[in-house]
């Protein structure tokens, strides 16, 4: 048998990158939780699955738009024309959100609950159930039912699993005991980085975010087909993204003018171009600060040699400026004063009395850009970048 | 570290090419590389800089050499010795020693102290452009003095802009209250897409309330379409009765105008057709038949008019026959005829006259009787002997001429001469008695005027300023090295001095305090408290001892005592620590005392080397001892000017001796010279001016022979054109003789053949004409002879005289022949008229028949009167069966009028003629369809909101925009936040700069400075300006801040602080190569001096390397800089 996995769609969730200003980036991208899930009815139908299965945050929010539940209504009825079921669990974010509204979104859509946890299709039963609440402290676990003997017993988990770096726990639930339920196959959702965990017969997987919506987000961009037979289960990615986030280092070693740097800019942006994904790059530029010139010079460059790539555009660039190592006896230049002024708690209390300023001007959903846990980057950051300036302005005359 | 060596390999245009900085050492090490444009000097800048840093990948100077064959090599002088190096082109492993052997570029990294390429060029090197940016720079920086201080470090320039624009991309970002920043702009934007976004969004309550509505209009549209059918309905019924009735009325009206009509069947359809067009046909036919007869008529009267001439016709046969004969050569025999009748006796004429013509002038050329066929010679052979005439005549004038010249050139050859001896020694002597210079009286006149001036320029000097002259002059540089060495000494002294004083006066300060706290806290020490009890414990022992009353109030006041002493022990705890701390910082200050005498006391002792070299350069200078050093160079200068005019009249002493004598010698060899060449001694040339006559004559007989030979080189000429001539002559004789021979003129001369040339030419023209007209007269003859033979019979058929000329002839003919045959014709034409006019009466009438006969046939069995014109039957035929086919038609339009409609219903219509009542039912459905068409926009205007706000997405697109606002917002923040604090950093580190610096750095660029100007800026001073200082030069006691300054003063002052950024290097980490190009250029004499001082000075702490290609700066450094190694590039 044949099933399609994927969660966290968050359909109809913007894309946060400038890149989006670019008109034909712009128009590409258009609702692009949408055309992803244009995708990945496609891909349904092309592999001619027996179902697909939705692990949780369909939606982003309890309140969608009505255009977004026809959006899905939509592509769930294609779904329905090919005969193709589709089983779906709420999320933390859609937990509230009241899919039957207006009635049945699809006669293809069964919402598994605690109430009617599982839908029996072929030889394969399909648990699940989803948040009833935004945040759930426990593990979902105990409530799944048990695995039916003779079937193929596939489980939908929406779960923060054993509390990954930078998420807070959502029904939080081991690995091993997911390994332990008896399960054939866990299609999870929650957490936006692919992973695969396999063990005691029993396949886990984590398929990530289809489609990333920041550079924050850059290790998803598919769904999961899982094909369940005799020689046992196997998962494949199946990629789904319009537009794929990646950060890239771009060394500037060894370049003397702008020429070279526009080489590698390209080299860089060529190299990373797909087929059929667009790419929102960020790069890091590495080299002294004669290799990396006028950084604001260098973000024009990059964004015009990205004109020339088709496919890719630039997020932003941020200079890494490599400071040589000094010994003692080395002369020392403005750069060094500006580091050493830098470091005097003086200087830290006047930039926190600076930014407290501008973070209050700033609309609240961006203050966190100017946090204070994150002075020290930018204190360094603003040093490294203002002595690049600065070495650069002159030989640059 | 110093360049001893510098290679150029393979580098730019050279090979193998080494520039020697000397071995350095002396008391300044400076190099002037000195080269025309384009030598090399860039090319050599750039050499160093690729040897230190390594070769760009794109390089400039690989047109000779490729990149990869590049190379350069040094020698430089470190403190562990010398090193030899060498930079290849190679990607990895460049930097090598002389074998080839890879070397650690951190062997180099140390020696430059970490500097980088762009760090060392600018730090190190200093051009006219670098030099006026920096004067720019101080303007732009409005003299900020961490900004002067660094750019003078670093060499880096355009701070002030970078940090203005840093300041205004902040503000442009957000400043408070600032309405049109971007945060100010994008917030405002925020709001609209947020106003979209709430607009877009189709909330589910919103979609409720706008399906309801579609709804709701649905149903109404329903219930007035019913209605307005209903009305229609009602309508239609009512107008199909008021058709029926009228319809009936109509069929009535038809039945009566029916009853009146013939009877008889319905005529066929075509039946008007065919009768009209029968009743045509007749009419026709009958006007045709009566114009075919007059035609007839017309016809006959013709013929009886014409009679035929069959001999005529004849005529024109046999004219035919001649006409179409044709002459022998094919052309028309009348046409030949013709012509020869009109041409034949002008032509017999004209060669009758031809043959007169030739005869007579045959008699001219060749005597009477010639025959002119005799004489006439062929063109070719005319032109021939002609050509050879004109040849013979022509050479023969030739050799007269040359031998006429030749003649002419034999009488100018003059007589023969020779040159006596002794001439050139003459010429020689003279030439070299003129070389001389001419007037001694002048300068006799010069050397007065030196003398004065040496006089002038030796006044207030010493009287022995010679012989210290002589001994030697210190130089420039000398003394104000010794200046500046017991300067600095002295400075070194009042320092010292004043610190010693400063300490004293804190000592003194110390011990007023320590013995103030003493007085005032009334410390007790230990000492004291430790006295207090011993006393105690002696009067107590002593009471114990003695137990009396003296001694009990003893021992009660001693321990009174102690307890109060141990009170304020207690008490003073504080003091005492205080004291101690005092008395630790006395002991501290006073050991500072005791350094700062030892200090004052060596730099005392320092001070007595320089001052003794500045006392002997007084000495030399002829100055008193205690005269200050700043006196030294006015004296100096005074002394070098005597002497060089003391030495310029001596000079020009001796030059005057010298050339009196030169002069004496050269006019006693010109008389010699004179005397030998007259070969007589009692002649001999007793003057100069008799030896100058003596040589004008010799050099006019010089001329005289010169030009004899001259004139036997052209008689040797003419003489060979001579010879030439008469061959050619000879030649050209032998080619004629050979034309005319066998020929009758060949006896008669060249001359004359040329003169009768013209002649026989007009002789042979003429005969060919003769014969031309002869042959033409034949033909002309034989073409009238064909003719006549032809036309006889013609003519005799004609009537006419044997003799009548070709064209009367056929004039004659052709008319009698035209007109036999015009007549014919016409009786033809006349005959065929009348024959078809006759066919075209009878057909005509039997047309009218068969017209007749379809009449008859379309009114059969009908009721018509006898003589009835048939178009008016037939018109009367046809409105009856009109009338019954109207009859039938509205028969049946009544009964379909009725179809659809209830019998019943339509019946009651039918008998109501209420007159309104069909308005009025039209007027229930005008009403009812308004209101239908009301309800159905109103549905359309529900739907279209409906789709409206599903079309829109829900917001999707305003969310993403509002996504990319924010995250563009959130990336600008981000980014003015960094540049604030990067502005603060850097604001930081110019501070620093300027606490760190300023001291030395101020100090070294004012002196700097001051020298550049020539005193004219004594001082540099810092203002403080808000949190910041700014740099300020004093002139004539007055402060003018530095962006306020001349811009070529700013540029003195930019140099100023280079050398004192340089000094500050060297002196934190050592010294390097600095390298100049060209930067005095725009500098006067005075100011270049000063700037060759100042790099001088700087070649007393590391090695100064300058590029010039002016040659008067070279000249000027040697003189300013004492030992300058000059480099020359080829």
């Amino acid at each position: 048998m044949k099933f399609l996995h994927v969660a966290d769609l968050h359909l109809d969730s913007p894309l946060r990158t400038q890149a989006a200003r670019d008109s034909a980036m712009g128009e590409h991208l258009r609702a692009a939780s949408r055309q992803v899930l244009a995708r990945l009815v496609d891909v349904a139908v092309s592999e001619g699955v027996d179902a697909v299965l939705f692990a949780g945050d369909t939606f982003d929010s309890g309140v969608a738009d009505v255009a977004s539940r026809a959006a899905l209504a939509t592509e769930l009825s294609r779904l329905a024309r090919s005969g193709i079921p589709a089983m779906l669990i709420q999320g933390n974010h859609d937990a509230l959100l009241d899919l039957d509204r207006y009635g049945p979104v699809s006669e293809a859509l069964t919402v598994l609950t605690p109430d009617a946890p599982t839908f029996r299709i072929g030889d394969a039963s399909i648990h699940g159930m989803g948040f009833t609440a935004k945040h759930m402290a426990e593990s979902l676990l105990p409530r799944y039912p048990q695995p039916e003997p003779g079937r193929w017993n596939i489980g939908l988990m929406h779960t923060s699993l054993d509390g990954a770096a930078g998420h807070d726990p959502y029904a939080p639930c081991a690995l091993a005991d997911l390994f332990g339920h008896g399960y054939d196959y866990w299609a999870l959702g929650h957490i936006h980085k692919r992973s695969v965990h396999e063990a005691e017969g029993t396949l886990v997987v984590m398929p990530g975010i289809p489609q990333g919506r920041s550079i924050r987000e850059t290790d998803g961009g598919s769904a999961t087909l899982l094909e369940i037979d005799l020689q046992g289960v196997r998962a494949r990615k199946i990629p789904l993204e319009l537009l794929r986030f990646t950060r890239v280092l771009v060394d500037f070693t060894g370049v003397a003018d702008q020429a070279g740097r526009d080489a590698r800019l390209r080299m860089a942006l060529e190299a990373m171009t797909g087929a059929d994904v667009m790419i929102a790059a960020r790069l890091d530029a590495a080299g002294s600060h004669t290799e990396l010139g006028d950084p604001r010079m260098l973000e024009a460059q990059a964004r015009e040699a990205a004109e020339a790539v088709a496919g890719v555009f630039v997020d932003r660039v941020r200079p890494r400026p490599v400071t040589p190592a000094l010994d003692a006896e080395a002369a020392e230049d403005l750069g060094s004063l500006m580091r050493a002024d830098a470091a005097t708690p003086g200087f830290r209390d006047e930039v926190q009395a600076h930014l407290e300023e501008l973070r209050a001007a700033l609309p609240s959903e961006i203050r966190d850009v100017l946090a204070e846990d994150r002075i020290d980057e930018l204190i360094e950051v603003g040093v490294e970048t203002m002595a690049l300036r600065l070495a650069t302005g002159r030989s640059e005359q | 570290m110093r360049l001893r060596h510098l290679d150029l390999i393979r580098y730019g245009r050279f090979t193998e090419h080494r520039l020697d900085f000397g071995p350095g050492g002396g008391e300044t090490d400076v190099t002037i590389v000195y080269g025309e444009n384009e030598a090399g000097k860039s090319t050599a800048f750039s050499a160093w800089l690729d040897l230190l840093f390594g070769l760009p990948l794109q390089h400039p100077y690989d047109f000779v050499h490729a990149r990869k064959d590049l190379m350069v090599g040094a020698t430089l002088d470190t403190e562990e010795g010398p090193l030899a190096l060498r930079r290849t082109g190679q990607r990895q492993g460049s930097l090598t020693d002389e074998n080839g052997r890879a070397m650690d570029e951190r062997r180099l990294s140390l020696l430059l102290h970490g500097l980088d390429r762009d760090g060392y060029r600018t730090r190190f090197s200093l051009d006219d452009e670098v030099l006026r940016q920096g004067g720019e720079e101080i303007a732009r920086a409005k003299g900020d003095l961490g900004q002067l201080l660094h750019a003078g470090s670093t060499g880096l320039s355009g701070f002030a802009d970078l940090l203005k624009q840093a300041e205004q991309e902040i503000e442009a970002f957000h400043k408070p209250r600032g309405r049109s920043t971007i945060l100010a702009d994008r917030r405002n934007r925020l709001k609209e897409i947020d106003a979209a976004l709430a607009e877009a969004r189709l909330d589910p309550r919103r979609f409720d309330t706008l399906r309801r509505e579609v709804e709701n209009a649905e149903q109404a549209c329903r219930e007035a379409t019913a209605l307005r059918d209903e009305a229609r309905r009602q309508l239609a019924l009512r107008e199909a009765a008021d058709q029926r009735r009228d319809l009936a009325r109509q069929i009535d009206e038809a039945r009566v105008a029916l009853s009146g009509s013939p009877d008889g069947p319905d005529l066929p359809e075509d039946a008007m057709t065919r009768v009209s067009v029968a009743v045509d046909r007749i009419a026709n036919a009958q006007e045709e038949k009566a114009e075919a007869e007059a035609t007839i008529e017309k016809a006959d009267e013709l013929l009886s008019e014409l009679t035929p001439d069959p001999e005529g016709i004849s005529i024109g046969e046999m004219l035919a026959g001649l006409e179409d004969a044709e002459f022998d050569d094919g052309e028309s025999l009348v046409a030949r005829a013709s012509l020869a009748d009109a041409d034949l006796g002008r032509r017999r004429e004209e060669r009758d006259n031809s043959r007169m013509e030739a005869r007579r002038l045959a008699a001219a050329l060749a005597g009477d009787g010639a025959d002119p066929a005799a004489i006439v010679l062929p063109r070719e052979v005319r032109t021939g002997i002609r050509e050879a005439a004109q040849d013979v005549r022509e050479t023969a004038r030739s050799r007269d001429h040359a031998q006429s010249a030749l003649d002419d050139a034999r009488a100018e050859l003059g007589e023969v001469e020779e040159m006596p001896e002794g001439a050139e020694a003459l010429a020689d002597a003279l030439d070299a008695l003129n070389a001389l210079p001419e007037d001694l009286e002048v300068l006799t006149r010069d050397l007065r005027e030196r003398e004065t001036e040496a006089q002038h320029a030796a006044a207030g000097l010493p009287p022995n300023w010679r012989a210290l002259a002589n001994a030697g002059l210190p130089t420039t540089a000398e003394l104000r090295e010794a200046e500046r060495a017991l300067k600095t000494e002295d400075d070194k002294v009042a320092a010292a001095e004043e610190k010693l004083r400063m300490t004293q006066e804190k000592l003194a300060e110390l011990d007023a305090a320590l013995d103030g706290e003493r007085l005032a806290l009334s410390v007790v020490s230990d000492d004291e408290i430790a006295a207090t009890r011993a006393e105690r414990e002696r009067l107590w022992s002593a009471h114990r001892s003695a137990l009396q009353r003296d001694t009990a109030d003893a021992f009660e006041a001693a321990m009174r005592g102690d307890d109060d002493a141990r009170g304020r022990y207690a008490r003073s705890a504080e003091g005492r620590v205080r004291l101690a701390r005092m008395k630790a910082d006395r002991m501290m200050n006073a050991a500072d005392a005791e350094r700062r005498k030892t200090d004052l006391e060596s730099a005392r002792e320092r001070r007595i080397a320089p001052t003794e070299i500045v006392q002997r350069l007084a000495m030399r200078l002829g100055l008193d001892e205690d005269i200050a050093p700043s006196a030294f160079a006015e004296r100096l200068e005074a002394m070098k000017t005597a002497l060089d005019a003391a030495l310029s009249a001596e000079q020009l002493m001796g030059d005057l001796h010298a050339a009196r004598q030169a002069r004496s010698e050269a006019e006693e060899e010109v008389i010699d010279a004179a005397s030998g060449i007259s070969g007589d001694t009692s002649e001999r040339q007793e003057t100069v001016a008799a030896a100058r006559r003596l040589q004008k004559a010799l050099e006019e007989r010089r001329a005289r022979i010169a030009s004899r030979l001259e004139a036997e080189k052209l008689v040797r000429g003419f003489e060979a054109q001579k010879k030439t001539k008469e061959k050619a002559h000879a030649d050209a004789k032998a080619v004629y003789e050979t034309r005319v021979a066998d020929l009758w003129c060949a006896d008669i001369g060249v001359e004359e053949v040329l003169r009768i040339s013209d002649g026989l030419a007009e002789l042979a023209e003429l005969h060919s004409k003769a014969r031309d007209l002869d042959r033409r007269v034949g033909r002309l003859e034989a073409a009238l002879t064909a003719f006549d033979t032809r036309a006889d019979a013609l003519r005799d058929t004609l009537g006419l005289r044997t003799r009548s000329t070709v064209d009367e002839t056929l004039r004659c003919a052709r008319d009698r022949a035209g007109k036999a045959i015009e007549t014919a014709r016409k009786i033809e034409d006349a005959r065929k008229t009348r024959n078809k006019a006759e066919a075209e009466r009878d057909r005509q009438a039997r047309l009218a028949e068969r017209s007749a006969e379809v009449i008859a046939a379309v009114f059969e069995n009908q009721e018509i009167a006898p003589g009835d014109d048939p178009l008016v039957a037939l018109r009367r035929l046809l409105e009856r069966d009109g009338l019954r086919a109207k009859i039938a038609g509205l028969d049946a339009e009544r009964a379909r009028a009725a179809e659809g409609f209830d019998t019943d219903a339509l019946s009651a219509e039918e008998a109501d003629t209420d007159p309104v009542r069909t308005d009025t039912l039209r007027e229930a459905v005008s009403e009812a369809e308004a209101t239908r068409d009301e309800v159905v926009g109103r549905r359309g205007e529900a739907r279209q909101e409906l789709n409206s706000a599903l079309g829109t997405g829900g917001g999707v697109n305003q969310g993403q925009a509002r996504a990319v606002l924010m995250e563009e917002l959130r990336e600008a923040a981000r980014r003015a936040a960094e540049t604030r604090i990067g502005l603060m950093a850097a604001s930081g580190a110019l501070r620093r700069l300027r606490e760190d610096r300023r001291g030395s750095m101020l100090n070294a660029a004012e002196q700097a400075f001051a020298r550049m100007t020539g005193g004219e800026w004594p001082r540099l001073e810092a203002q403080p300006v808000g949190s910041g200082e700014r740099l300020v030069g004093i002139r004539s006691g007055q402060p003018v801040t530095a962006d306020a300054m001349s811009t070529g003063t700013r540029g003195q002052l930019y140099l100023a602080l280079r050398v004192a950024g340089h000094a500050d290097f060297v002196t934190r980490y050592g010294a390097l190569p600095f390298l100049t190009d060209d930067i005095l250029e725009t500098f006067d004499d005075t100011r270049a001096e000063a700037a060759l001082t100042l790099t001088s000075e700087m070649g007393r702490t590391g090695q100064a390397i300058m590029f010039t290609h002016h040659r008067h700066l070279v000249d000027l450094a040697r003189t300013v800089i004492p030992g300058i190694h000059v480099v020359e590039l080829g």
